[in-house]
């Protein structure tokens, strides 16, 4: 009962409100959605608990069974250690001084860190996380290029068809394509506009229905794999 | 000489007269000028001649809706109407918002506010909406920072009892003691949002005295006041969405109509999705090969419906992996989706009768950033070269990075997503892709459930009555008769 029949109930109760609560303008009905919110955001973090067990754990076992690549799970230990050391000793300093009666009040823990820890923390930020970042987001311009080799290459109808209207769409996007003739960059907007924008349309409206079919049978109890089993 | 004498006694009579007619005329026009005699002669400038408030509905009770008739003709171009509100019939009045065009601020405009079920009408009435709490004196961060001042100074408690009065200002005070909260200080976190919640309740929750200020060129010509003082209210109901209740009922009966036939007769013919046909196929290889497969969650949290889509899709993977002895890793990106996706495979390989073969180990989170989850999910495709790749929920600019990188491993690839700006890239390099809907659909089609596969059938009859609204639609707004169907289509 308390697997199967307490969890359905409360998505029921708690489903069938958030869909009235759309309907409802007033204040209270307003701030129930501002709670739940602020209840996910409070599980999540509890979540994060969870998050953090797995990933050390997990790494753990690569390090210990020395399986191939095991040195990046060194490297996750290492940042991971660090960062957080950078992070908390400003915030155990604040709250030693709140403890021992010093100048801390509770609302200095909302800001982010103190003077000299922060700058540790946001130096591994802008010069670590942020370059590493962007250089996977970099490899995306080759991996588009590769793609579209790909694709381009195939020999049917539709390959074709995809063929002609990229190649329109991206010289369209380009100075030299007006330069040659208006009617380029034009015809590109007008794929775009129209019968880029008809499919797309119709993908969402079937992600739309297919939402709402979802929510209904989860609502109603008829969905039940998100708690674990049929 | 007394005829001379004589007419000039009747002539200082008479000039005595003028003069005193012309005084009283001066003294008159002292004491009452006219309101609204524009400079150079001109025809005076007709105040509105009805104003009165109304509350604003499908809102939250912050709002109140000023209106007027009149006052609008010729003569009025170039006049502003200032609206003005106060907490009592004396004042003080403080400015809300903008002051309005006299032959402007039409009633009719206030359609994005009141909706096109709310019959507005174009009779030439007026009207603007004022928010109390936006009138600067009001603001509740303000009221609350002039009662938290250590040592509070008379004028400023004056100015407060003035405006809200002593009941109001009770209330308030009592609501700071109810949360602790004796200096600025102890506003913080959800202590903050309760304390302002409830004092903007405390303010709004009073009668509100509204008049318009009619000005042309910096000079006051009038003031008209409003009939009566009103308290804006909570409304229960949002009546632009009036459109959109209707066709959540229609569609919700449909699909739970849909169902309970589903119920009688479960032999429910369902199209082929030859990306979920695969499965199979991607998992017997797996086997084979002695290789796991790999299911890789997209980024959405788990309030996301497709995430939902996913971990349902992923139960029925995790059946199979179970039935054919294989392996199975989960890779996660949100903590509460790690733990979701951890009960649900271990359900699965619980109902294949493999309970022994699931391990926490396998499915885990692999990064809680957008590029180090790609950075993760590609270091596994490539040391452990799964033999089946299964991307399933809602993906951004990872996408191409993760599919073309599992490319490259020569894994089956199988896609599900309705990010339809990242469709294009698991096209190009997927074996199969399930586009929008097909994910939605993914978990009937897998476990053949007839309850499951009768809410698609509800889908498709929803987009057949889509169809229809649609060609309808175009028709009628090619013979310019849109009035028929924007009830229909208008969303606020």
């Amino acid at each position: 009962m308390l697997k199967r029949t307490v969890p359905v109930a409360i998505a029921f109760v708690v489903g069938l409100w958030f869909v009235i609560q759309y309907f409802v303008p007033a204040g209270w009905s307003q701030q129930s959605l501002t709670d739940a919110t602020n209840w996910a955001k409070i599980l999540l973090g509890f979540a994060y608990i969870l998050g953090l067990y797995s990933l050390v754990h997990v790494h753990w076992l690569r390090i210990r069974r020395r399986q191939p690549g095991y040195g990046y799970s060194l490297l996750v230990y290492l940042g991971l250690g660090v960062t957080v050391a950078l992070g908390m000793v400003g915030e155990v300093e604040k709250a030693w001084n709140l403890l021992a009666g010093g100048s801390a009040s509770f609302a200095d823990f909302q800001t982010y860190g103190g003077p000299n820890w922060t700058s540790g923390v946001d130096w591994i930020y802008t010069y670590v996380l942020y370059p590493a970042s962007a250089t996977m987001f970099s490899i995306l311009a080759f991996f588009i290029a590769s793609a579209a080799y790909r694709t381009f290459r195939a020999r049917t109808l539709e390959a074709a068809l995809l063929l002609v209207a990229a190649a329109i769409v991206m010289f369209g996007r380009v100075p030299l394509s007006a330069a040659i003739d208006q009617a380029i960059p034009q015809f590109a907007d007008w794929i775009m506009a129209y019968p880029n924008m008809a499919v797309k349309r119709a993908i969402l409206i079937g992600v739309t229905l297919g939402m709402v079919a979802t929510s209904l049978r989860i609502i109603f109890g008829i969905e039940r794999a998100y708690l674990g089993g049929d | 000489m007394r005829k001379g004498s004589c007419g000039r006694s009747r002539g200082g009579a008479a000039a005595a007269l003028v003069l005193v007619l012309v005084l009283a005329a001066l003294a008159a026009a002292a004491e009452q000028p006219p309101p609204a005699e524009p400079a150079g002669g001109a025809a005076p400038v007709p105040l509105p001649d009805r104003v009165w408030l109304e509350d604003t509905p499908n809102d939250d009770g912050r709002q109140l809706t000023l209106r007027w008739r009149g006052g609008d003709g010729a003569a009025a171009e170039g006049v502003l109407l200032q609206p003005q509100l106060a907490t009592g019939p004396d004042g003080p009045w403080f400015d809300a918002g903008s002051p309005a065009p006299a032959r402007g601020a039409w009633y009719r405009d206030l359609e994005p506010v009141y909706g096109i079920f709310i019959r507005l009408g174009d009779d030439g009435g007026h009207g603007v909406v004022l928010k109390p709490l936006e009138v600067a004196p009001f603001a509740p961060a303000r009221l609350v920072r002039l009662m938290l001042e250590p040592a509070p100074r008379p004028e400023a408690l004056a100015e407060l009892e003035q405006l809200l009065g002593k009941q109001t200002l009770a209330a308030i005070r009592q609501v700071l003691r109810d949360w602790e909260v004796g200096e600025p200080d102890d506003l913080a976190g959800h202590v903050e949002a309760k304390v302002m919640r409830a004092v903007e309740r405390l303010v709004l929750g009073r009668p509100w005295y509204a008049r318009l200020v009619a000005s042309r060129d910096g000079g006051t010509l009038g003031t008209v006041a409003a009939e009566a003082p009103l308290q804006p209210a909570e409304n229960l109901f949002d009546r632009r969405k009036v459109n959109n209740l209707a066709f959540a009922l229609v569609f919700s009966a449909l699909v739970l109509l849909l169902i309970r036939r589903a119920r009688r007769d479960p032999d429910l013919y369902l199209r082929r999705l030859a990306g979920l046909d695969a499965v199979d196929e991607a998992v017997g290889r797996a086997t084979e090969m002695g290789k796991p497969v790999l299911f890789v969650h997209g980024l959405n949290p788990m309030d996301s419906v497709s995430t939902i889509a996913a971990v349902n899709i992923l139960g029925e993977i995790a059946k199979r992996v179970a039935q054919f002895d294989s392996r199975l890793l989960v890779t996660n990106y949100d903590p509460i989706v790690l733990a979701v996706s951890q009960e649900t495979v271990r359900e699965g390989f619980t109902h294949a009768g493999r309970p022994d073969a699931y391990s926490d180990d396998d499915v885990f989170l692999a990064a809680s950033e957008q590029f180090a989850y790609v950075a993760a999910v590609d270091g596994i495709m490539v040391r452990q070269r799964p033999a089946a790749n299964l991307y399933v929920g809602y993906f951004y600019a990872e996408s191409l990075l993760l599919a073309e990188t599992g490319a490259t491993t020569g894994a089956i690839q199988i896609a599900a997503t309705d990010s339809f700006t990242q469709l294009p890239f698991f096209v190009t390099t997927c074996d199969y892709t399930l586009m929008g809907e097909e994910l939605y659909a993914a978990s009937a089609y897998l476990s053949r459930d007839p309850l499951l596969l009768g809410s698609i059938k509800g889908q498709d009859w929803g987009k057949a009555i889509l169809i229809v609204l649609l060609v309808a639609g175009a028709a009628l707004a090619a013979l310019d008769a849109t009035w028929l169907i924007e009830p229909l289509i208008k969303v606020y």
